[in-house]
Formats: structure tokens, C-alpha cells, sequence
């Protein structure tokens, strides 16, 4: 399970008189139960990635705590990193490597090795479907390939927690379709997944629970049915837009 | 220490697959070293050739019969220099010098009257001045030669004339002369362990975060140690690749030498191969990591080579000061990486004793400051700042 509660961050950028405070995140609060899949909506710039950083112990809260199956994320880091698969929103694949040389590397950094590491990647690979790929250099991959290899990446220690970010960002239809099996696959396996997107049809199909975030706050939290049933909407996109940006838009 | 295996070992993968490291590993290395040795001998045997030509020019030598006389006396051969040759000097395309006789030379000096002649050169070519100054000893030793029967006849001693007579004894390291010229050799080495590195280490750090790999790195479990030292480790073996290569380079292209001069002053063997190893050593492991720091700062390759570019400039700046500022074997200099390098291995191609301080003081001040550099980085990584490139 992932709970964060009333996070806060804050970046200065620029210098003298370019200097500027941005408050990226100003108050975020979700639970993310296991063997569920939460989806974290919101619009551009809303703070979904800041959020996911700061799980992902990349970024430190200026409030506010966060755990990943009750290890605090502050003060016990190296163990929220363990027990973390992360597919972050640069997907970063070495494209002099081939993918298995990809996948195999980030296993080893997670102290995997041997045979149990070849498995593990030829039975991701299968999973995920892109076993032809699996010895050619990653150079030249489509957008849908680079994810497959980069979610193999992420998942090659078998996490109990998943975080991902924007993941059917540039996929086509098919590899979306995929990539959805794929994560309904991991729920199943009683997995906590929690994944940002602004994509509403793919949120209402595959997502238990919805965490709308909007300019840094959480504005709801609860099931799909909750969110339309508390603003009156039908649809899940007229009742985010209503949350996050007010009646009217 | 798992960790730091896999991310050397994923390192030196991803290096070896870069053409780039590839290229400027074998350019510095395997051409570099001979090119230099090539020309230096080129150089040495043309300025040599021309310095013990045979073959002096004379325009107008009809002019000078008791003069060309004297030249042959010296074992000169006189030969008169092509028509435009003051065309030729002027435009550069000259590498030798031409005395110029007057007309009515001979009758001048019968009678006893000073006569000019002048010596046509380009300064900007050492072959040329150096015929020049040739030519104006030759002259010299005849007008002396003339002086002195003169003296005799007239029942002067002509030691009267040179009541001072200078002996030049030469102290300094046999080897001294060549080593003038192989000043060239440590800085070549110098920068090829400079040039070595450059690639790698700005793709392990700025490359790292333009391709977006960075962030999704710094989320395993690893320590931020772990990481740079890999890192570093591998940046290291490109940088001792090269130097290796160009220091076996220059042992090869020692055997080729035309000039016999140089091959004497140049003997560069097994152990002077690996003594330019031992003092460059610490110095490939310096550079490596001040590489990677400056380039950590940079966004992408683009920065990266920018702010690196102060790193290859010093280095190859360095070396020459201590030519330039006339400061000579100052002790100081042991303390200042590459000048420090640069000194003892000038020393051991003059010659001049190296002591074992002078390998283990410059080699002790790399390892101190690699250590601080390291240490920076290791800091530096768990800077937000620094993981986004942010401000």
C-alpha cells in the first residue's frame, strides 16, 4: 500500500531577476490499497509528476509524508527504491544497448544475476510481448517498443509497488491495449499500482480508485462511481473537469 | 561493490559500442605519437642538412675569387642562388640564405677599403637563418684570415687584436639539445589522456541526463558512490587506453627516426614507456573525474563540451608556462597537476636525474584531488538541482 498525506514542494528557478517560486505541489493526499489500480487524473502541470517523485524518493517534500508499504520515503529511501518499480515519465533506454543488456543492467543494480536474471527477463519479454526485440540495440525503437523495454526495466525485480507515469503516453492503440492487459495482469497479482494519466476512457476502464489533482492539491479521491455520483455527471470527463477546473469550463 | 561492477561494467559496454571514443581513442593514440616524432625528425635532419650543407650560395661570386677560394678551402661547394630569389625570400618560398657581392669586391678589398656585403634570409624560417648565420661566420673567418696577414705583414702580433679568448664547455645533460625540442612529447601525452576521456566522461554525466536515463537510474537502490566510481572507473580505462596507446606509439615511432641526432636524444624504450606511465598514471585518474564534474553540470552534450573545454585548454596550457615564464625546474610546479607531469618527464628526456619525490608528489596531489572530486560529485547527485537540471 501507498500512502501519502499532505505533501508539499516548492522549486526556485532561474536566477536574480529571472528567479521565480514555483509551488508545484501544495497539499497532495491519497491512499493506494493493494491489488488495486489508482489513477492519479489531473491537467498539465497539476503536479502528477512532482507527486510521483517524491514517492519515488527523487525529490524531497517540503511537508508532508509519504509511505510505500509503511517505509517512510524520507528517512529509509534505499528500502522505498527496493521495493519500487518506477517507469518515470523519461523512459531514458541506453540506445547502445541492446534491450536485454537494458533490462539485465538495472536487474544487477538491484543485486539480480545469473540465471535466475535470464529467466526473469525472457519471461517479461514474453509477457510484455516484444520477444524478437529482446537482442536487437534499442536505437531506432518505436515509442511503443521503448516502453515495453523500459516497463521490463521497472519491473525486473518484481516490485510490490508499481508507480508509473503518463504509460500509454504516444502508444497506438495496440500497444496501449497491451500495456492495459499488462497492468490489469499485475492487480491481479496483488500488486499496489498507481499510475498518472490524463486519458479519461482509459482511467474509467481499468482504475478502482481515482485521485483527481489539480494546481498542486488533491480535489477528490474515491471511486469512479463516487466522483460521478458526487458532482451529478455521467461521464468521468465531465465530472473531472468540474472538479478540477470549476463548473462553467 | 556488486553495484559498481555492473555500472562499470555497463559503462565500458556502452563506450566501446560509442564509435566516437572509438575514433578519438585510435586517432590520439596511434597517430599522434609518430606524427609528432615524424616531424620533429623531419625538422631536426632538414635544419641538420642544412646547417652541414656542402652548398653555399653567392650571387655575383665572380666578383669574389680570393673569397670563393676560401669557401672551397672550407670544403664548400659555390653555386649561384636562382634569379628572383629576393622574390622568392620575400614570398616565403625560400628556406635557404644568399650572400650578396658587390661589384668591384675584390679591387675594394685589395686596397684595403671596408667593404659590405650582405646576407639575404627569412627570419620566419630557422633552416634560412640558420644559413645565414653560416654564411656570416664563413665571411667572418675569411675577413679575420685577411686580418691577420695583414698584422703579420706589417710586424703586428695579432693576438694583440684578441686579448680575451672564450672557451663554451657545455654542463648541462648530454641529451640536452634534443630535449629542447621533445618538449613536445609530455604535452602530446598530456592532452592524449585528456582527449581520451572526454567522450566518455561527458556521456556517463550530461549524456545521462539528455537521453532522460538519469532519473530512472537514481531510482534504483544504488549509492550515489557506487554509481560516480563505476562511472569514473570506466572514463578512467578510455583515458589510460589512450595515453598507453600513445605512449606505445612514440616508442614505435622512436625505432623510425631518420635523424640520428634525435634517435640518440630520443631513446624512449620499455622503461621510459612505463615511467611516462607511472607519472601520467594519477594524472589519467585526476582528469577523469574533473571531466565528469564540469560535465555533470551541463545539460547535454552540447554544455558538456563547453565546460569541459576550460579542463583540455589548461592542460594543454599548462606545460608551456613553465617554457614561456622562464621558471625552469622550480620545485613548486611538482604541486600544480599537469605542469608537475610535464617537468619530470622533461627531465627524463634530458636526461636529468629524476628523483622518486618527484614521481610521488605530483602522483599524490591527483590522487588527494580526484578523491575531492569524487566526493563533490557524489554530493552534487543528490542535489535536486542538479539530477533536473534545474536554474
Amino acid at each position: 500500500m501507498i500512502r501519502v498525506d499532505g505533501l508539499t514542494k516548492t522549486f526556485t528557478t532561474g536566477r536574480g531577476g529571472q528567479r521565480a517560486v514555483i509551488h508545484a505541489v501544495r497539499g497532495v493526499s491519497f491512499t493506494a490499497p493493494d491489488g488495486a489500480i489508482t489513477a492519479l487524473l489531473g491537467p498539465n502541470g497539476a503536479g502528477k509528476t512532482t507527486t510521483l517523485r517524491m514517492v519515488s524518493t527523487l525529490v524531497k517534500p517540503d511537508s508532508g509524508s509519504a509511505q510505500v508499504g509503511g517505509v517512510d520515503v524520507v528517512t529509509n529511501e534505499r528500502q522505498v527504491r527496493a521495493d519500487l518499480g518506477v517507469l518515470s515519465d523519461a523512459r531514458g533506454l541506453y540506445t547502445r544497448l541492446s534491450a536485454r543488456e537494458n533490462i539485465r543492467y538495472y536487474g544487477e543494480l538491484r543485486g539480480l544475476g545469473g540465471p535466475a536474471l535470464e529467466e526473469r527477463i525472457a519471461s517479461l519479454a514474453h509477457l510484455l510481448e516484444f520477444e524478437p526485440l529482446l537482442n536487437r540495440r534499442t536505437e531506432g525503437f518505436s515509442t511503443g517498443e521503448k516502453l515495453k523495454v523500459a516497463l521490463a526495466r521497472a519491473l525486473v525485480h518484481d516490485p510490490k509497488h508499481v508507480l508509473l507515469d503518463e504509460p500509454t503516453n504516444g502508444l497506438d492503440v495496440v500497444s496501449a491495449r497491451a500495456l492495459r492487459r499488462m497492468l490489469v495482469r499485475l492487480k491481479e497479482s496483488g500488486k499496489c499500482l498507481v499510475f498518472s494519466s490524463h486519458v479519461m476512457q482509459e482511467v474509467e476502464a481499468l482504475c478502482e480508485r481515482v485521485v483527481i489533482i489539480a494546481k498542486g492539491q488533491t480535489m477528490h479521491e474515491g471511486t469512479v462511481e463516487e466522483l460521478k455520483a458526487r458532482t451529478g455527471k455521467t461521464s468521468l470527463e465531465d465530472a473531472f473537469v468540474e472538479l478540477a477546473f470549476g463548473q462553467g469550463v | 561493490m556488486q553495484q559498481l561492477w555492473a555500472v562499470l561494467k555497463k559503462e565500458v559496454l556502452d563506450g566501446v559500442r560509442d564509435r566516437r571514443v572509438w575514433m578519438v581513442v585510435l586517432l590520439t593514440a596511434l597517430v599522434s605519437g609518430p606524427v609528432t616524432l615524424l616531424l620533429l625528425s623531419k625538422f631536426m635532419s632538414d635544419l641538420k642538412s642544412k646547417a652541414e650543407a656542402r652548398e653555399v650560395l653567392v650571387h655575383n661570386a665572380a666578383a669574389a675569387p680570393a673569397l670563393v677560394n676560401f669557401l672551397e678551402r672550407q670544403a664548400r661547394t659555390v653555386s649561384a642562388p636562382p634569379d628572383d630569389v629576393r622574390a622568392r625570400i620575400e614570398a616565403g618560398r625560400f628556406d635557404d640564405a644568399v650572400l650578396m657581392v658587390p661589384d668591384g669586391f675584390e679591387a675594394d678589398v685589395r686596397h684595403g677599403k671596408l667593404v659590405d656585403v650582405t646576407v639575404l634570409h627569412d627570419a620566419n624560417r630557422a633552416q634560412s637563418v640558420t644559413a645565414a648565420m653560416t654564411l656570416e661566420r664563413l665571411v667572418n673567418g675569411w675577413a679575420q684570415e685577411l686580418g691577420v696577414q695583414r698584422l703579420l705583414i706589417r710586424g703586428v702580433d695579432p693576438a694583440l687584436l684578441r686579448p680575451v679568448r672564450t672557451t663554451v664547455v657545455a654542463l648541462g645533460a648530454t641529451r640536452g639539445n634534443a630535449a629542447r625540442l621533445l618538449f613536445m612529447v609530455p604535452l602530446v601525452a598530456l592532452v592524449s589522456a585528456v582527449i581520451g576521456a572526454l567522450a566518455i566522461a561527458i556521456d556517463v554525466t550530461a549524456g545521462e541526463r539528455e537521453r532522460g536515463s538519469l532519473e530512472p537510474l537514481l531510482m534504483n537502490p544504488v549509492s550515489a558512490a557506487a554509481l560516480v566510481v563505476g562511472k569514473w572507473l570506466a572514463v578512467c580505462l578510455a583515458s589510460l587506453v589512450t595515453l598507453s596507446g600513445t605512449v606505445g606509439s612514440f616508442a614505435v615511432a622512436g625505432q623510425l627516426v631518420r635523424d640520428e641526432g634525435l634517435s640518440a636524444a630520443f631513446q624512449f624504450g620499455v622503461s621510459e614507456a612505463g615511467f611516462t606511465l607511472a607519472v601520467l598514471g594519477p594524472f589519467c585518474l585526476l582528469v577523469s573525474s574533473l571531466l565528469m564534474l564540469s560535465a555533470l553540470f551541463a545539460r547535454g552534450h552540447k554544455e558538456a563540451q563547453a565546460s569541459t573545454s576550460y579542463i583540455v585548454s589548461l592542460v594543454s596550457i599548462a606545460p608551456s608556462l613553465s617554457m614561456f615564464l622562464s621558471l625552469q625546474d622550480a620545485p613548486w610546479q611538482l604541486l600544480v597537476p599537469a605542469m608537475g607531469q610535464n617537468m619530470v618527464l622533461a627531465r627524463m628526456f634530458r636526461g636529468s636525474p629524476v628523483t622518486l619525490s618527484d614521481v610521488l608528489i605530483p602522483g599524490a596531489v591527483c590522487l588527494a584531488l580526484t578523491a575531492v572530486a569524487l566526493f563533490a560529485q557524489t554530493r552534487l547527485l543528490k542535489r535536486e538541482a542538479i539530477v533536473f537540471a534545474r536554474g
